[in-house]
């Protein structure tokens, strides 16, 4: 298993916009869930949706993947206009939903089959299988995969058409150390080849790792949108102090010096 | 109507195999109704419909014996011989019908000449017993034509026409296929739908940007062909069990429109009810009084037979009882009509009601 690199520091990643967000605006009733959001994303660029629960993230990512109407504001995913062709856009895009499921009682491989039909993409089962490390359980059912291995199973789903932009939603609650560092690669992956991702997570350490540039939500609105490094910086800059105690390792590395990396598989 | 053909397939085949493999959801209510099918035969093939007859035979010689074997060849006729005493108590114990005593006086005298005679029979009233007392004329007239040697003037020629008789079957197998329409119609497809609702599996199919007239109409279908399958079935079994002869191009159109309105009806309740958890209430809520509906329709007081017998689930039960009795597509243009109505009236409200989330 190979570590994740860091992501770049500084300047976003390269490449052309593939998602534009101008002011968008949510309301549930009398909520205001997201209220004036804007932001771009390229290619090959991993972008991270953070904040506190009920910031806003799932319904911002919801809003952006044609799922959820808005009420405000214009989102363009390689150019197509999420408003007025959402059935379009979720065509192009990936979708890792945060509660995921599947049918009961088809194997990964009948699964990833008929999801090639419903994108009308070619299946490529195997190839999808082998990519997120599943291809020995292609017979095997979604309900007895372990926690880890439906999340890859997701994104191996999310694959299907073969996108440009990705999104995953809270891909790594309630993983383990190991099956968390399995996915972090396979988004370092993604990114490799190219492609978007944005992701949702409540790991702090994960958005540092993964993310080139993260977007920290609070009341539906962006309080601050860098790179995580920038970030770091300039709260330092700002006179931030923590009591500094020299700790080269982690309680997660012991962990992990203690389990190993290998991915862990419940059953 | 945009419909994605390929993702169409795939789906109604995905829905199909799934339905398969999980046989107790989706397969027993028809189990349990091909079961039906195959107790009434049994209870309809038992001992019940013979007539259990005990004969006292007092009499001597061959003349008794005569009556004695005439009245054996009664092929409705279970005959045991036994004591007066005995056959008197199974009789008012209700363990047999009908006591025949062959009386002594049958016995003829020195020169071989009978004198006439009382044939005592005592029966139960109310039963098979006092509904064979024409049968035992029937034989002891024979009897005395043959003592005298006479040839009958008037003989009965009957023949046998291949015209049923009409019995629980013909009440029950409408309601059973109305029952199994309205189970896997309306109760699978809704409860399957709010089943995808809650998981999210719903979601995740929304997400591929399939279009909801794709995804309704390979539910529908794969519920359809489930449904179809199942009913061809039952109608095997009755035809086999029961030798029934029926219009098998009525009763397809009877039993398709029939589905497609039940669909119809399952998914504007699943639409029409957000939460999937109450949406498999209302739609068992709704079926449960439809089945009663269905089965009792002859036995339902006029005041409420009047307001439903212009429920969907009364002209698919009258169709299938008038082809039951022999009718043809032509005979059942009402019902047809009728229901083409209800499923229009319900594909247009179940169109409005769905909702991907």
């Amino acid at each position: 298993m190979v570590d994740i690199e860091p992501a770049v520091d500084a300047t976003p990643a390269p490449g052309r916009v593939i998602l534009d967000v101008v002011d968008l605006h949510k309301a549930y009733g009398s909520v205001q869930a997201v209220r004036g959001i804007s932001f771009q994303v390229h290619s090959g660029e991993v972008f991270g949706l953070l904040g506190p629960n009920g910031a806003g993230k799932t319904t911002t990512l919801e809003c952006l993947e044609g799922m959820l109407p808005f009420d405000r504001g214009t989102v363009t995913v390689s150019g197509i206009d999420v408003r007025r062709q959402p059935e379009r856009v979720r065509r192009q895009i990936g979708i890792s939903l945060q509660k995921t499921a599947f049918f009961e009682r088809l194997t990964l491989r009948e699964l990833l089959d008929l999801f090639a039909d419903l994108y009308g993409s070619p299946a490529r089962p195997d190839e999808l299988l082998e990519r997120v490390g599943l291809h020995d359980l292609a017979k095997r059912q979604v309900k007895s995969l372990s926690g880890g291995q439906q999340q890859r199973f997701a994104v191996a789903v999310g694959l299907v058409n073969d996108p440009r932009l990705l999104f995953l939603d809270e891909p790594t609650t309630g993983l383990d150390p190991q099956a968390r560092r399995g996915l972090w690669e396979l988004v370092g992956g993604l990114r490799a080849e190219g492609r978007s991702v944005i992701l949702t997570t409540h790991y702090m350490e994960e958005a540092q790792t993964l993310c080139d540039r993260v977007a920290i939500l609070d009341h539906g609105q962006i309080v601050s949108l860098d790179t995580p490094t920038a970030m770091i910086r300039s709260l330092l800059d700002s006179g931030f102090l923590k009591p500094v105690v020299v700790q080269p390792a982690t309680l997660e590395d012991v962990f992990l010096h203690l389990t190993g990396r290998t991915l862990r598989e419940e059953r | 109507m945009n419909i994605q053909p390929k993702a169409f397939a795939s789906l109604t085949l995905a829905n199909l195999r799934m339905y398969l493999r999980n046989p107790v959801a989706s397969m027993s209510l028809f189990g349990a109704l091909v079961f039906l099918l195959l107790f009434l035969k049994v209870a309809e093939g038992g001992p019940a419909q013979h007539t259990k007859v005990e004969i006292v035979v007092l009499a001597h010689g061959a003349d008794a014996a005569a009556l004695l074997a005439a009245i054996r060849q009664v092929k409705t006729f279970d005959v045991t011989e036994t004591t007066a005493a005995a056959a008197h108590q199974a009789l008012s114990a209700g363990k047999t019908d009908m006591t025949i005593t062959i009386p002594s006086t049958l016995t003829p005298d020195d020169a071989g000449r009978l004198a006439p005679v009382h044939l005592p029979i005592a029966y139960r009233a109310g039963t098979s017993g006092e509904a064979s007392l024409p049968v035992v004329a029937g034989v002891v007239d024979a009897f005395n034509q043959q003592l005298l040697h006479q040839s009958p003037i008037v003989t009965l020629q009957s023949t046998a026409i291949n015209a049923r008789s009409y019995g629980a079957i013909d009440f029950l197998l409408p309601g059973v296929i109305a029952f199994n329409i309205i189970g896997s119609g309306l109760m699978i497809a809704a409860g399957t739908f709010a089943n995808y609702k809650s998981t999210g599996v719903l979601r995740r199919l929304k997400a591929t940007g399939i279009t909801a007239t794709t995804f309704v109409l390979a539910h529908a279908t794969s519920s359809f062909v489930l449904g179809m399958s199942q009913v061809a079935v039952i109608v095997a079994v009755a035809i086999l069990l029961f030798s029934f002869h029926l219009d098998l191009a009525a009763l397809l159109a009877v039993t398709a429109l029939g589905y497609i309105v039940f669909l119809a009806l399952g998914f504007t309740i699943a639409g029409w009810i957000r939460d999937p958890q109450r949406a498999s209430g209302v739609s068992q809520a709704v079926a449960f009084p439809l089945i009663f509906i269905a089965l009792l329709t002859a036995g339902l007081p006029p005041t409420l037979a009047a307001v439903t017998k212009y429920l969907p689930v009364s002209y698919v039960t009258d169709a299938m009882r008038q082809i039951g009795e022999g009718a043809g597509l032509g005979a059942l243009h009402a019902d047809l009509l009728w229901l083409i109505a209800w499923a229009a009236i319900l594909l247009i409200a179940a169109g409005r009601a769905f909702r991907w989330d």
